[in-house]
């Protein structure tokens, strides 16, 4: 008898495997649309995004299967390949960047890139022209301090993210001195607050296996990730 | 309490010290195949053995690894929420600890795995929760 089951509320990230090499050329879209003033690009970038994360998981008999690209690329994980299983979220020190440097490594790349293209805008332009570059350091400095201090500190992350954005705001305040900034900085900082937050408060599932690691986030509640785990777990006990 | 049989055991011991399965293959003049066998087989039983013994005593799985034979979980003495650390040791089965209270037979088996590169229990610790 074939067994199926759909693991409700999980949702397979974009941090390892060829997910994460899509959204890599996600990254280098847009930063070819801002370079190029080209929309398309840009376009093309976010579409990319979308599709490098995953869209469910689901279990068919000892084949843990994730979908990605809208549900048409399916990553097939077999139990025999599965080496462990461990709750990110749960252990006292879980670093997302121990376990997905890539990630890390993309955002490090995205962030080093608008801070060069930040310092290279001439002083006193529009401020339009600062503020997707500015955007860009928040939003990959605040991924990189979620990624790089243990979940559960969410104070540290939200006191880390303050630090990043003062450090911003004074960037801003060599480049260009304008009043009309003040909404921009903020919805700024209410976007990264609560990307840091946000990051902070789900469950993080890590499969890891002969051929990398793969994540599966959620947001349910604790109910459904219990049950997804015991899921996942009949599966690898299965031989 | 669980044990795998004496030849599979044998051959998971060797790779979870990091031989590769082709040399494990030579070095017990069998098949390939055999010992990749053997290695699934016991990596099932051992995922098999540590979620019964967590869902007998209602811990709270944190981290299973089947490669080297351990589990930390969450569970509860008394009213008191604390860590659990089980480990697979050959001839013997599964033993575990609670806390920091590490064994000197554990820290001997997790140095001997490469889990740790020497017999410091906080290290062990360390390296179990991160």
């Amino acid at each position: 008898m074939v067994k199926f089951m759909k693991l409700e509320g999980i949702r397979p990230s974009n941090f390892g495997g060829v997910p994460l090499l899509i959204a890599i050329l996600a990254f280098v879209f847009m930063i070819g649309g801002i370079e190029l003033f080209s929309w398309w690009m840009w376009i093309i970038g976010w579409v990319l995004i979308f599709a490098s994360w995953g869209i469910s998981a689901e279990i068919k008999n000892d084949t843990l299967i994730l979908r990605y690209v809208f549900g048409l690329l399916p990553i097939k994980l077999k139990a025999e390949d599965i080496e462990e299983i461990l709750v990110l979220n749960r252990l006292e020190k879980g670093v997302l960047l121990r376990y997905f440097p890539g990630i890390g490594a993309a955002y490090m790349g995205v962030l080093i890139y608008a801070l060069y293209r930040y310092l290279t805008f001439p002083d006193n332009l529009l401020p339009g022209y600062y503020a997707g570059a500015l955007g860009l350091i928040i939003i990959s400095s605040s991924m990189l301090i979620s990624l790089a201090i243990p979940i559960g500190k969410t104070h540290h992350k939200l006191l880390t993210a303050v630090v990043v954005f003062i450090a911003s705001a004074f960037l801003l305040w060599l480049k260009v001195r304008a009043v009309e900034l003040i909404p921009m900085v903020v919805v700024l900082v209410m976007i990264t607050l609560w990307t840091v937050y946000d990051i902070d408060t789900q469950d993080y599932i890590v499969l890891k296996t002969r051929k990398g690691r793969y994540l599966l986030t959620s947001n349910a509640p604790r109910d459904k990730v219990e049950k997804a785990i015991k899921a996942i777990m009949e599966v690898l006990s299965d031989d | 309490m669980i044990r795998l049989p004496e030849s599979m055991e044998k051959i998971w011991t060797m790779r979870a010290k990091g031989m590769r399965e082709i040399e494990i293959a030579e070095n017990l003049g069998i098949s390939r195949q055999a010992v990749n066998k053997a290695l699934k087989e016991a990596k099932a039983k051992l995922f098999e053995a540590f979620f019964a013994l967590a869902e007998t005593f209602s811990w709270e799985i944190v981290r299973v690894n089947a490669e080297k034979g351990f589990m930390v979980a969450r569970g509860r003495c008394g009213d008191r929420a604390t860590r659990v650390y089980a480990f697979y040791i050959p001839q013997k089965g599964i033993r575990g600890f609670f806390g920091e209270e590490v064994p000197e037979l554990i820290l001997q088996h997790a140095v001997e795995l490469r889990i740790v590169k020497r017999a410091d229990k906080k290290e062990l610790i360390k390296v179990l929760e991160r």
